[in-house]
């Protein structure tokens, strides 16, 4: 998209509040699935959507991503990359999400608490992940980094 | 062109490269960890969550309070449709229960309707009784009680033909 200076600087300065949002939500999700793996294990496999052989796999690796990806989009590094990310998660719980409620499953989406201080997955929790969704959408494509360490980096390494 | 197809490349290799640290970090950590999980489970994991007990929001009602007032009450009966089949008690309301889902909407209606002004009194094991008859009081359903004994009741049954 060819937008003029102006308008990329104004898109890349909202982008800053959208990326610690962002980068927050993604942090905040991660530190209670590395403290307990077993339970986030358990709640991928009430999904009923990964083969047995998968669960643990992706209950060991997937709250690391979440962890370092948040805080990579919060310091700007790799900003589009790591939003690329973040979307390609948003996109797999959204799927994972929008099957258990069309399956009728009474669950927790096992998103960022325990699984008894959670809510039961509903519409709601639905829109709040499209909503999030447009998040990352709006970083990938729109926030051309320059707030953040990419341009800084970039800058140093013209100087060097 | 070109340069659009190295940018998506960078992007794409890039990306693959934060996956890669992370799994890295994941795994190093998670070896390190006590209670660390295996990479594949060994056995199947128990999703279903713990039905919650919950308060007693219905109450009981004794077999002579039963059978000194048949016309003020509408029985709801919770066995099975077979055990319905072979005896139940004259004009009760077959509805066979499983703690384990709601009763819906429609079975609902059909029991206001069914019950009229009468209040109502599920039948049964006592147990499941007592589960329906609170399931049937949290949907909003006033005057709901269950036949708290478990036997003695079934004296009531008549012939399933009728």
């Amino acid at each position: 998209m060819a937008f003029g200076e102006r308008t990329r600087r104004a898109l890349a300065l909202v982008g800053i509040p959208v990326r610690v949002y962002l980068g927050a939500v993604f942090i905040s999700a991660s530190l209670y699935k590395i403290r307990v793996p077993y339970e986030f294990a358990l709640n991928i496999a009430t999904y009923q959507i990964l083969p047995l052989s998968l669960v643990n796999v992706t209950a060991i690796v997937l709250p690391w991503l979440e962890l370092v990806a948040g805080v990579l989009l919060i310091a700007g590094f790799w900003t589009k990359e790591n939003a690329l990310l973040i979307l390609g998660m948003m996109l797999v719980f959204t799927i994972a999400l929008t099957i258990a409620l069309a399956r009728g499953y009474e669950m927790t989406c096992g998103c960022f608490a325990s699984r008894e201080a959670a809510d039961e997955i509903s519409v709601g929790t639905l829109v709040r992940d499209l909503f999030w969704i447009a998040l990352a959408a709006y970083t990938l494509f729109l926030d051309d980094g320059r707030y953040g360490l990419d341009r800084f980096l970039g800058r140093r390494r013209q100087h060097a | 062109m070109m340069s659009r197809c190295n940018s998506l490349f960078r992007l794409l290799f890039r990306s693959f490269l934060v996956f890669a640290l992370s799994a890295l970090v994941a795994v190093a950590i998670n070896a390190g960890r006590p209670d660390s999980l295996r990479w594949v489970a060994d056995a199947e994991y128990e999703i279903f969550d713990d039905c919650p007990e919950g308060e007693d929001t219905a109450s009981a009602v004794t077999l002579d309070e039963l059978v000194e007032n048949p016309s003020y009450f509408f029985v709801v009966d919770s066995r099975s449709p077979e055990d319905y089949a072979a005896g139940h008690i004259e004009g009760a309301f077959s509805l066979p229960y499983d703690p384990l889902f709601s009763v819906d909407d429609k079975e609902i209606e059909k029991i206001l309707v069914a019950a009229g002004e009468k209040t109502i009194v599920v039948v049964g094991d006592t147990l499941t009784a007592r589960l329906l008859a609170n399931d049937l009081t949290s949907q909003g359903l006033d005057f709901v009680h269950y036949l708290e004994e478990d036997g003695d009741w079934r004296a009531l049954l008549t012939d399933g033909s009728e």
